[in-house]
């Protein structure tokens, strides 16, 4: 995978697809919701954003 | 006992009664049953009820009641059980259509505990589909109903639990609290409501949401009564008695309803009405700062629903058409957080259990609100979301402090208003005294539910400001 490759996977992939989830989360959520309230907590716990985790947390995976 | 007797009693009266023989468990149990035929179905309050099972354990226990006495304190006493616990031969559904064919092919261990206290499950009562995802209009059954005022959400997700009991049509229930679905609806309704300390009730045989945070909780119309209900599985509770008041230290916290949110003027009215009563009972108040509420409810939702999602999400994926909607918008949450992100929520609520313990170090107990508005209406969903977050309950399943929901009084518009206590780890008992004393001050444990054959309330005085 050269650089170009992985800027565009992680300019591609949603958050919920970084997080390793392997099953789809099933129409009628409203994802953004569900994600806003989850990032809402996490600013209580973590000293991390949220997009920078994201990309070294996809690549590795992805290019397995 | 007289007929009507057997439904003004609280609990621990009834026990008394049918303890030394001046009423028989099958009059109890046909009087709650008759209860439960015309009122039941208006209130939602029950996903089954097996009527001819409890009569038949009921004429079990007079028999054994007269050849060797009552089997423990709870002899003959009629317990609702939230439907997430299991009771041998009948459903568990969890309000889920994924659970609508099961059947429990044993007892949870809280429910042996029970059963060896003499009591007799009485039915197994709505719930919040898998005790998160409510009040639904989507789920094979409908969601329960507020005695005080039918158009509104009686609380959850221990909602048929809370309906029933202060409708009258049991004694007693369980119900699951994982981030206040016992206080909740006990706040709602009006009733007495206990989350005990986290590890203290057992979980076996309860269908799981968040396994760090889950506890059984007992649930009854006084102190009293929740003592005698949860002694029987929440060792040392019957020595509630024994802990003084006079003298003693109550923390207050105003910052949580006061200036991280605005609380309804009522709910504060009710805040400061516990306190006044802590005070005339001989207690001494301090003001004590906690931290922010945000930073507890947060922590703690982060840790639940990473939980939640684990359990049901390949359900959820699967066969996301058997769950209601908001059971599944909810535990979307959790999968937005990562393996780290949890690690960081569980550390974190680490310090602040710490943070708590400091903050209420010289304390007996401490008084919070536990909602901070009184019930909305049960088909407004908007205002049910905007209310979802605005309590006090949630911290203490994350720091796994007992905490108990404690009846003040009403508002303007009938509403039951509320109060809770935080003990230390193992605290129950200062609990229960704490809040025997605000029963005692403010009575509201006295009042009845308009309309349902309870005869006329005691008068009290509307909580405004």
């Amino acid at each position: 995978m050269n650089k170009s490759e992985t800027q565009n996977l992680a300019q591609d992939t949603t958050v919920a697809d970084s997080l390793s989830l392997r099953l789809p989360l099933p129409a009628g959520i409203d994802a953004a919701k569900a994600q806003a309230k989850t990032e809402a907590a996490l600013k209580w716990v973590t000293p991390y954003g949220r997009l920078g985790p994201v990309a070294t947390f996809v690549l590795p995976r992805r290019s397995r | 006992m007289i007929e009507d007797d057997i439904i003004d009693a609280d609990l621990a009266d009834l026990a008394d009664a049918l303890g030394r023989g001046a009423v028989s468990a099958e009059q109890v149990a046909a009087r709650y049953s008759e209860r439960v035929s015309l009122h039941g179905d208006a209130l939602a309050a029950f996903v089954s009820f097996d009527e001819p099972g409890v009569m038949a354990e009921a004429r079990s226990r007079d028999v054994s009641f007269r050849t060797s006495g009552p089997i423990g304190p709870l002899h003959g006493v009629p317990v609702a059980i939230k439907d997430v616990i299991d009771v041998a031969g009948q459903p568990t559904t969890a309000c889920s259509a994924l659970l609508k064919d099961n059947v429990a092919t044993r007892d949870a261990q809280v429910i042996a505990q029970l059963r060896a206290a003499g009591a007799i499950p009485f039915g197994k009562t709505t719930t919040h589909e898998f005790a998160i995802g409510g009040p639904s209009f989507d789920l094979p059954w409908p969601p329960a109903r507020n005695p005080w005022a039918p158009t509104h959400h009686p609380g959850g997700s221990s909602s048929g639990s809370g309906a029933g009991l202060a409708a009258r049509l049991f004694p007693g229930a369980l119900g699951t609290d994982t981030g206040g679905s016992v206080r909740n609806p006990a706040t709602n309704c009006g009733l007495v409501g206990l989350k005990p300390s986290m590890g203290a009730a057992s979980n076996d045989g309860v269908v799981p949401l968040s396994p760090s945070f889950d506890c059984v909780g007992p649930m009854a119309t006084t102190i009293a009564g929740c003592a005698r209900l949860g002694a029987a599985f929440l060792p040392g509770l019957d020595r509630w008695r024994d802990v003084p008041v006079r003298g003693r230290k109550v923390g207050l916290v105003r910052r949580w309803h006061r200036s991280d949110f605005d609380a309804s003027p009522s709910m504060d009215g009710a805040f400061e009405a516990a306190a006044e009563a802590l005070g005339r009972a001989g207690a001494t108040l301090i003001e004590i700062d906690p931290g922010p509420l945000g930073e507890y409810s947060g922590t703690a939702f982060l840790i639940r629903m990473a939980e939640a999602y684990a359990i049901y999400r390949r359900d959820m994926a699967e066969r996301p058409e058997s769950f209601g909607a908001l059971t599944l918008q909810r535990i979307a949450a959790g999968a937005f957080i990562s393996a780290a992100d949890f690690i960081d929520a569980v550390r974190h609520a680490e310090t602040l259990r710490t943070r708590w313990d400091a903050a209420s170090a010289d304390c007996d107990v401490v008084l919070t609100l536990s909602s901070f508005d009184p019930a909305c209406p049960i088909d407004d969903l908007e205002t049910f979301e905007a209310n979802y977050g605005r309590q006090a309950r949630a911290p203490f399943n994350m720091t796994g402090h007992p905490a108990i929901a404690v009846p003040t009084g009403f508002d303007p518009d009938g509403l039951p208003l509320g109060v809770q206590l935080v003990g230390p780890m193992g605290g129950e008992a200062a609990c229960l005294a704490f809040g025997a004393a605000i029963e005692s001050a403010l009575k509201a444990h006295l009042l009845r539910p308009p309309g349902l054959g309870l005869g006329e309330s005691a008068q009290l005085k509307p909580i405004t400001a």
